[in-house]
């Protein structure tokens, strides 16, 4: 399965039901409190991926979550949350084709700012982001996104614990992928 | 034929074409650009671009245990701090 339903995880209807919070913390934020994501090799023409974190791996962004103080607080219900931020993607810009590591988590967007001609695959499937509602998938499955709008989209994307039996048992990292990570 | 159901057929026909599932009115996926050769310049701008990643976030956080976790946590990926908290 690539795309789940997001009514099955609790706090879905609890970040839906804030969403306009979000993004007015959101329109707040200056272009410099972005830092562009680092994987460019990512995009096709290298460049239009910004983010903004919260929390990273686990960390949080202190400063951010101050400029967010509601997003920060919301994001911190969410059971299991690992990494939550914005991720706006600029004009023209195509995040080509490509897989997560295994490593537990599903990935959620709830859609704040979402121009026309936007949209996401994840494997077969292509879905277009909406205001105040969260897609969930798996992020191990190929994916790619592209906005082909002249305004930036801009989601609020979250990785979380996969709850047990939601994900296959390849896409778990087991003991031996978390040592081998552990020696890398 | 009318107008909807001939758009329709269209959609099903693009959509046996390609095996996308998608809504209506969505676009496939646009085409890549041709691939380039891999640049020494390319690979340093990647490099610096993380650099600057980690440092941009980094001056955002404010205990250095809390600098050194984000970075390690970075190194190593994420399921293993939020395991250690």
């Amino acid at each position: 399965m690539v795309y789940y339903d997001s009514q099955q995880f609790e706090f879905v209807s609890k970040l839906e039901a804030n969403w306009q919070v979000m993004r007015q913390e959101l329109s707040q934020l200056q272009k410099q409190d972005f830092v562009a994501y680092p994987e460019r090799y990512l995009l096709d023409k290298h460049t239009g991926w910004d983010v903004f974190g919260l929390y990273f791996v686990g960390v949080k962004i202190d400063i951010n979550c101050d400029l967010c103080p509601e997003t920060a607080r919301w994001v911190k219900t969410v059971p299991g949350m690992v990494t939550a931020g914005f991720s706006s993607l600029a004009p023209g810009a195509h995040i080509v084709p490509h897989s997560g590591r295994p490593s537990g988590v599903l990935r959620c967007h709830m859609g704040l700012v979402v121009p026309e001609r936007c949209a996401l695959r994840v494997g077969k499937e292509i879905k277009t982001w909406k205001e105040g509602k969260c897609l969930v998938f798996d992020d191990t499955s190929e994916h790619e996104a592209w906005n082909l709008s002249d305004r930036p989209r801009t989601v609020l994307l979250l990785d979380f614990r996969a709850p047990k039996g939601f994900l296959p048992d390849h896409t778990q990292p087991n003991h031996a992928q978390k040592a081998s990570l552990l020696k890398q | 034929m009318s107008e909807i159901e001939r758009a329709e057929s269209f959609s099903s026909l693009e959509a046996a074409d390609t095996g996308w599932v998608k809504e209506p009115g969505v676009e496939d996926p646009p085409l890549r650009s041709p691939a380039s050769k891999q640049t020494l310049t390319g690979e340093i701008q990647q490099g610096w671009g993380y650099v600057l990643f980690v440092w941009n976030l980094s001056k955002r956080i404010r205990s250095w245990r809390n600098r050194a976790r984000f970075v390690v946590g970075l190194i190593l990926w994420k399921p293993i701090l939020p395991d250690d908290q």
